[in-house]
């Protein structure tokens, strides 16, 4: 059952208001507290990373790694900032330093690039391991290859829209970039998955 | 960038329920007056579908219990760390004054502080090459 618009607004205020309220208590030295936040976010943080190095294991210890770097710079951590676009560039940010150092990965920045512009790309799409992690089913394992082929750009915005159910504000937030290019990022990659999905539409 | 482009990537907005009344209403009326367009938004839309029907697979309960009991591990081993090197550094820092207060020879003064030297030199000389290493290791990511 997906969210509605208002309902996922009030969520969203209600978490990242109990995501600061942890974060201050963890500032403050109870450091058990980012206990509450790893398991709050652990789901998601794993559901990210395999979009990018689509292999379980990999996800599980990549999103472990951010969440260690997120508790050695919780100190330096803006608290009227959000929590969730804060840990989303870190754990990109170690997902791709991970590739890189793979050689699957060309080269990357944080800095959000412009519209259409690509800020990393894959040295050889092919090396990437097909998505074995999912659901099984016949239009599943095809939809899955197509979604495996797309670049590491397009699949980073459908996650954020459709595995990670995020508003446009949030993908906004998140990726750092207008609402608008979050619409046209959105268009080019549905662009690309309806070409390989055209049987199926 | 064409109208027609525009028109798609406001088709993206609509979709996904973040376009304003105003918008909404505009894009419906286009939609009426253009066949080729609503042709093109039930193809999204079904597209959209298919989407938001797949799922990812979650790990297991025991994979998601063996990811908090490492990160509470190394959350504590880096805890133990830091306390280990602020110990470590306060510790050497008395016995280099205690050292220097007592009434030790200067020869036994100076040979214990050329020591102490000489240990910070070679303990941070590791700990450099350690992480060189590490950043430089090509196979650090291949599982043996």
């Amino acid at each position: 059952m997906r969210r509605s618009p208002e309902e996922r607004d009030s969520n969203m205020e209600a978490a990242d208001a109990s995501d600061i309220r942890i974060i201050r208590e963890v500032q403050a030295g109870h450091r058990e507290a980012f206990e509450t936040l790893v398991r709050r976010y652990a789901s998601r943080a794993h559901g990210i990373a395999m979009q990018f190095v689509q292999n379980s294991e990999d996800a599980l210890d990549l999103s472990q790694d951010a969440f260690l770097k997120s508790f050695r710079a919780v100190d330096r951590f803006d608290t009227e900032q959000r929590f969730f676009p804060w840990f989303y560039k870190i754990l990109k940010n170690t997902c791709l330093t991970f590739l890189k150092r793979k050689g699957l990965v060309r080269s990357f920045s944080l800095s959000a690039a412009g519209e259409g512009e690509a800020d990393y790309q894959l040295v050889d799409e092919a090396a990437v391991p097909p998505h074995a992690m999912l659901v099984q089913g016949e239009l599943r394992e095809e939809f899955w290859s197509a979604y495996s082929t797309l670049s590491l750009r397009d699949r980073e915005i459908l996650t954020l829209r459709h595995f990670q159910e995020q508003s446009y504000q949030e993908i906004a937030d998140t990726l750092e970039i207008p609402i608008g290019t979050v619409m046209s990022r959105l268009y080019h990659a549905r662009r690309k998955l309806r070409r390989k999905l055209e049987t199926h539409l | 960038m064409d109208e027609r482009e525009q028109e798609h990537i406001q088709m993206m907005g609509f979709l996904d329920d973040e376009l304003d009344d105003s918008a909404r209403l505009a894009f419906v009326e286009r939609c009426y007056a253009d066949p080729e367009l609503a042709a093109e938004l039930a193809k999204y839309r079904r597209l959209n579908e298919i989407t938001n029907s797949m799922r990812l697979r979650e790990p297991e309960d025991f994979e998601y219990e063996r990811f908090f009991a490492r990160l509470s591990a190394r959350l504590e081993r880096r805890l133990g760390l830091t306390l280990l090197f602020l110990g470590g550094t306060l510790l050497a820092a008395g016995c280099v004054v205690a050292l220097f207060l007592s009434s030790f020879p200067p020869l036994i003064k100076i040979g214990c502080g050329i020591s102490l030297a000489g240990t910070i030199l070679l303990i941070s000389s590791v700990v450099r090459a350690w992480v060189r290493v590490r950043r430089l290791d090509r196979y650090l990511g291949v599982r043996r």
